[in-house]
């Protein structure tokens, strides 16, 4: 028995792997560093689970959404294969900005780790434009106007815009080459890029280690000093420990912790629901992927004059902020106590981010038509004008943008919180003609006086609905 | 550049040296690890020991010139570095001397065979390093650059003249309102899906030929706006832009008005120009 294993172990080859990659000592890290083996659990789990959907999946595009259902409603397990897919890949990103903040905040990318966060900022971007394409692949009305927005923000890039539009769409119309192309970026480029990286990349942390205790402690003037800290801590006994299994079990419990919560996002929440198949005619109403609510949030808050240059910017900076990180911050403290003002920022970045993500969620700047007129409050009594006012409200799009009592689209001001309230008069004249300076549609001219009349009362009485339903 | 002169000045004597401070420091290292008992201590002595029996040279002979003499030492040390330090001072000191002096020679290959400085070696190394550069370049670009020629190609051939396509009878769009209108792409080409497109067409005022056709993308990100008849408005479903019936953005980020198509009226047909707006618009 002994014998077989020694012949294995030498023919091929184990004991260098085991030498070198297992059984080295390393400083100590805490189970909380473990989010660069939850990324690399739930980079496996996505090349297990695409493989399996690759199987099914058909990327031509008059076939593709309807293979998607396929493998949703009748395939054996598909909607566990699929669901598993969508969650891993929506916590990839949380753990990618997991894994980056943490990195900024400990000063990670110090010396002479720099190859190893230039390589990191690679992967950072492709995983996030993997999970972009992954969301296309649906074909479904949210992809063709996810595809859509993306053309338009590349068409704004100066001078060579036209031409990464078209090589985006991979010619003149969106159509079913585009689709083609996403399936090629998503099934073989990014994820051959994504791995030869991310072997890279732990190549370069075997070889050049991961921030520790010591260095978070002190001042590391160079990478001499760094080395010669790093040898003493992961030789000490308390300092030290070996990479297998104590770090790998610590890091391995953090990865299984995360590939729980997708398994059971995927039980409880299940597969994301598909919109109608892709088309350009219908009239609808997409959103992005959860993940990329922050930057429509961020877009919709601008000011109009920056939003269309800042779309195109904000990737292009991020990308060269993030680049040139390690050239720039040179100094020699690292960890987070000797550097208050990098956690200041990273938590105020967080705050951010949630805040846009919520923002977006709630999307309290849409407008959009709504056939249903306004509820009223339990045991009011509406007049028969007012009542015939109720729904003149809808008929007229008035609650596209208008909010009774808190309910419905918020554009334009709530009429249940108007203050001062206003006369009938007041209201009459402010929808036949609106200020100038007010973003609402002037009716006079195209209402009918017994609409107008009607309308008005209801809105008039609408001022004593409570603030909210 | 000194290490090159310096062996070929006399490389044998060059090799006798590092081997004899090689031994030393092997020597040292076996020492200061001795007085710990540990098991993983003795098997990095007892790597040491094989190492010293298979690279160092025996009396009156040089030192075999081998790349695995180098990985070796190189194993040997790391494993010595791994180990937790031995708990004397003096062992500890000598441990860390007999280490530095053993790095250098990971550094220089000290055991250079003899055949590998003949003259004329560099020339022709130098020779086959240029030729393998140059053979590499060619066949990657050979490769390459049709490769990317082709993913390109969509920026390259590029469609040209105007493209009009019947958006419906001119006369069955009622005055005054606006109505969406669904057009065919007609790519031309092998797909078969995504084959029409909607549009809107606004017949103003009450002349015959008093038509605007807009594109349906929301002029700030291209999301497809929804028009509401009640309040005679086009809403973006992305980022709050609203505009007016007459294109003019109301609300949002949109600075610019809904984009026209350019139109006519041909036998009764109004036609639109695809081509007359940008792919993305």
């Amino acid at each position: 028995m002994n014998s077989a294993r020694d012949w294995i172990v030498d023919r091929f080859a184990l004991r260098p792997i085991y030498d070198r990659l297992l059984d080295r000592r390393v400083p100590r890290s805490p189970w909380y560093a473990g989010d660069g083996a939850a990324l690399m659990l739930l980079l496996g789990v996505q090349i297990l689970t695409g493989a399996a959907l690759s199987l099914t999946y058909s990327p031509a595009a008059d076939s593709a959404y309807a293979s998607v259902e396929h493998i949703t409603e009748a395939q054996v397990l598909g909607w566990f294969v699929r669901g598993l897919h969508y969650w891993s890949a929506g916590l990839m990103v949380v753990m990618l900005f997991y894994h980056l903040f943490r990195q900024i905040l400990l000063a990670g990318y110090k010396a002479p780790r720099e190859g190893t966060w230039l390589i990191g900022v690679l992967l950072f971007f492709a995983v996030l434009l993997m999970s972009y394409t992954g969301y296309l692949l649906r074909w479904d009305e949210r992809a063709v106007h996810g595809v859509r927005v993306t053309l338009h923000m590349l068409s704004r890039v100066p001078m060579v815009g036209e031409s990464l539009t078209l090589i985006a769409q991979r010619g003149p119309e969106l159509g079913p080459q585009t689709l083609s192309q996403l399936y090629g970026l998503h099934v073989v480029i990014l994820p051959l890029l994504i791995v030869g990286l991310t072997g890279y990349h732990l190549y370069l942390i075997v070889q050049r280690g991961t921030i520790t205790r010591a260095e978070r402690h002190q001042p590391v003037e160079t990478a001499e000093h760094q080395r010669e800290l790093y040898r003493t801590e992961k030789t000490s006994v308390r300092g030290g420990e070996h990479f297998f299994p104590e770090t790998a079990f610590k890091s391995g419990l953090m990865a299984t912790l995360v590939l729980t919560a997708a398994i059971a996002l995927t039980m409880f929440v299940g597969a994301p629901r598909l919109f109608p198949e892709g088309n350009l005619v219908e009239s609808s109403l997409p959103a992005e992927e959860w993940w990329f609510w922050w930057f429509s949030g961020l877009i919709a808050l601008l000011p109009p004059s920056i939003a269309p240059w800042f779309v195109v910017l904000v990737p292009i900076v991020a990308f060269t902020v993030l680049i040139l990180l390690p050239f720039v911050d040179r100094g020699p403290s690292r960890g987070v106590k000797h550097r208050p003002g990098w956690a200041f920022g990273v938590i105020l970045l967080i705050v951010a981010l949630l805040a846009l993500t919520d923002y977006r969620r709630r999307s309290p700047f849409t407008g959009w038509p709504d056939p249903a007129p306004p509820p009223i409050p339990i045991g009011v009594e509406l007049t028969e004008a007012a009542e015939r006012g109720r729904v003149a409200f809808a008929d007229l799009g008035c609650n596209s943008c208008h909010p009774v009592s808190g309910r419905g689209r918020t554009v334009g001001p709530d009429l249940a919180r108007l203050t001062p309230p206003r006369s009938r008069l007041q209201i009459e004249q402010y929808v036949l003609q609106p200020p100038v300076e007010a973003a609402m549609p002037a009716y006079a001219g195209r209402i009918s006086e017994e609409d107008l009349s009607d309308v008005v009362e209801f809105c008039h009485v609408a001022q004593t609905f409570p603030r909210r339903l | 550049m000194t290490d090159d002169s310096d062996r070929a000045v006399d490389p044998e004597a060059k090799a006798k040296r590092g081997a004899g401070v090689l031994a030393n420091a092997v020597e040292g290292v076996i020492a200061g690890l001795a007085h710990d008992a540990d098991a993983s201590v003795q098997t990095a002595v007892r790597r040491f020991r094989e190492f010293q029996a298979d690279m160092l040279p025996a009396e009156g002979r040089p030192a075999p010139g081998t790349a695995d003499g180098i990985a070796l030492l190189d194993d040997c040390l790391q494993d010595v570095e791994a180990l937790p330090r031995p708990a004397e001072p003096a062992a500890q000191l000598r441990l860390k001397d007999a280490v530095d002096r053993l790095r250098p020679f990971l550094k220089v290959n000290a055991f250079a065979a003899p055949e590998e400085m003949e003259p004329g070696h560099r020339t022709r190394r130098l020779l086959l390093k240029g030729l393998l550069g140059l053979l590499g370049a060619t066949l990657s670009g050979v490769v390459a650059i049709p490769t990317l020629v082709a993913a390109i190609s969509p920026a390259i051939r590029r469609r040209t003249g105007p493209q009009w396509r019947r958006v419906g009878r001119a006369d069955a769009f009622p005055h005054g309102d606006v109505t969406k209108a669904v057009i065919p792409v007609g790519r031309g080409d092998w797909s078969r899906s995504l084959e029409e497109k909607a549009v809107y067409v606004w017949r103003r005022g009450t002349g015959d030929e008093d038509f605007v056709v807009y594109s349906r993308n929301c002029t700030d990100l291209s999301c497809p706006v929804t028009y509401d008849r009640g309040s005679a408005c086009f809403y973006c479903p992305c980022h709050g832009g609203i505009f007016a019936q007459d294109g003019r953005p109301l609300a949002g980020p949109p600075r610019v008005p809904l984009y026209r198509y350019a139109i006519r009226v041909r036998g009764g047909n109004l036609e639109l120009d695809l081509a007359s707006l940008p792919s993305v618009t």
